[in-house]
């Protein structure tokens, strides 16, 4: 997509027009659907309780939430993670201590359904040059400042970007893996995506969806990726339940194999 | 008056003295979550191949074994995600803490990958759990995990919205 189809704000690579610049050619484009931290606070959660966080943005967001235990961040998957339109949800059932989580939560509503086209990914990173792009420091902080975390925005930082929020479960009868009715979403990338889910259960905090990272199928509500397909699985159609994907930045991976 | 932040961008057509809420398709209200593509492991593919086992605990306990580390190049934790397969992402397991050998049932012993980031390092282990009535130990010998990884420049201090706006 280049510059004649998208108003707003483009920052190419060195050298590059902005006005014919493909994607991987930006260093910066407005247009790119990004995460942006709406909430963010560190709680207290006893160990076998859960705790409660206004967040008061009005609409069920995308969240994540890290476990810390002696100033060292644990599995985000050892508390249990639910939101609804006012609060975040915290579960401590895997400690035997009360420790500090981490909660972050997005401007990303789970429940509008979105769907953006895949931008063109580099094959190579080109060498950063600090004389060009687009930064803005946070309130009180120094434009100057060569810590990242005093910027809004940094044109040397990229952002996980939105492909598709999904909420509706629609007939697959034909699916060979998951044939039925439930979300069903194939990354037009050749990559598997970035992908979560936060849905309504039967067991969870009432009114909350829950947060879910792809695992097996054997209870309801499920969510499971298989290649490039991310598939959840509904206990109930009246559930509430939303599948969001994200691509890569647009930078070359870093690939290691390491042997222990 | 509109609270978006220093710099917006409104829809075509719409003027962003009055624009809210769709008609505002950018704004820097709130900080982006950020991966410096400047710091090489800020986004990362890894293979990590357990070719020995990792020392086993005694029946009725766990244990778990360091069985990678790299620097993250901060001074303080990062935020991070993590996403792993036993299959080069033909299936995948899911994030931090996924089962990578064995089963959970009762009885039955396990192997997990689990990540701890501290103020220096990203930290793999290998936990074996191992229930006293399982008929075998866990193992790990064999297993490649493959992860994809962001290590953001956000911390987990709970401080990433400054005052003001």
């Amino acid at each position: 997509m280049t510059y004649a189809a998208q108003p707003g704000i483009i920052v190419t690579q060195v050298g590059i027009d902005a006005r014919a610049a493909a994607d991987y050619q930006m260093v910066f484009n407005s247009n790119w659907p990004s995460l942006q931290i709406a909430f963010s606070k560190n709680i207290t959660v006893p160990a076998g309780s859960q705790v409660s966080v206004v967040h008061n943005l009005g609409f069920f967001p995308f969240s994540m939430a890290w476990p810390i235990v002696n100033g060292v961040a644990q599995n985000r998957t050892n508390i249990t993670l639910e939101v609804d339109k006012t609060n975040v949800y915290i579960t401590n059932s895997f400690y035997s201590q009360t420790i500090t989580v981490s909660i972050k939560v997005y401007n990303l509503d789970l429940l509008q359904e979105k769907d953006y086209a895949l931008p063109a990914a580099p094959n190579f990173n080109r060498p950063y040059d600090p004389n060009y792009g687009i930064k803005v420091s946070k309130n009180g902080k120094d434009v100057a400042s060569k810590d990242l975390r005093n910027f809004i925005l940094h044109s040397r930082a990229q952002s996980p970007a939105i492909l598709s929020i999904t909420n509706t479960p629609k007939a697959h009868p034909n699916d060979p893996i998951f044939p039925g009715t439930n979300i069903l979403y194939t990354n037009p990338a050749n990559y598997t995506p970035w992908v979560h889910a936060f849905m309504e259960t039967p067991y969870g905090t009432p009114g909350t969806m829950m947060y879910f990272t792809p695992s097996g199928n054997q209870s309801l509500p499920a969510f499971v990726q298989v290649k490039r397909t991310s598939y959840i699985l509904p206990y109930s159609a009246a559930a509430k339940m939303s599948l969001v994907v994200l691509r890569d930045p647009l930078v070359v991976a870093t690939n290691s194999r390491v042997v222990y | 008056m509109n609270n978006n932040g220093p710099v917006a961008v409104s829809a075509d057509g719409t003027s962003l003295a009055n624009a809210s809420g769709k008609n505002v398709i950018f704004n820097t209200k709130y900080p982006f979550h950020k991966l410096d593509s400047t710091n090489p492991v800020s986004f990362q593919v890894l293979q990590i191949f357990l070719s020995k086992e990792t020392p086993m605990p005694v029946a009725g306990s766990n244990s778990s074994t360091l069985v990678y580390s790299f620097p993250h190049n901060y001074t303080y934790v990062p935020s991070t995600w993590f996403l792993m397969s036993l299959d080069n992402f033909n299936t995948t397991l899911g994030g931090e803490g996924s089962i990578i050998s064995g089963s959970n049932q009762v009885s039955t012993s396990y192997c997990t990958m689990d990540v701890r980031v501290d103020a220096t390092n990203v930290n793999f282990y290998v936990t074996k759990y191992y229930p006293a009535l399982a008929p075998t130990p866990p193992t790990n010998i064999g297993v490649t995990i493959y992860v994809r990884s962001y290590v953001f420049v956000e911390d987990l201090t709970g401080t990433d919205i400054s005052t003001g706006i």
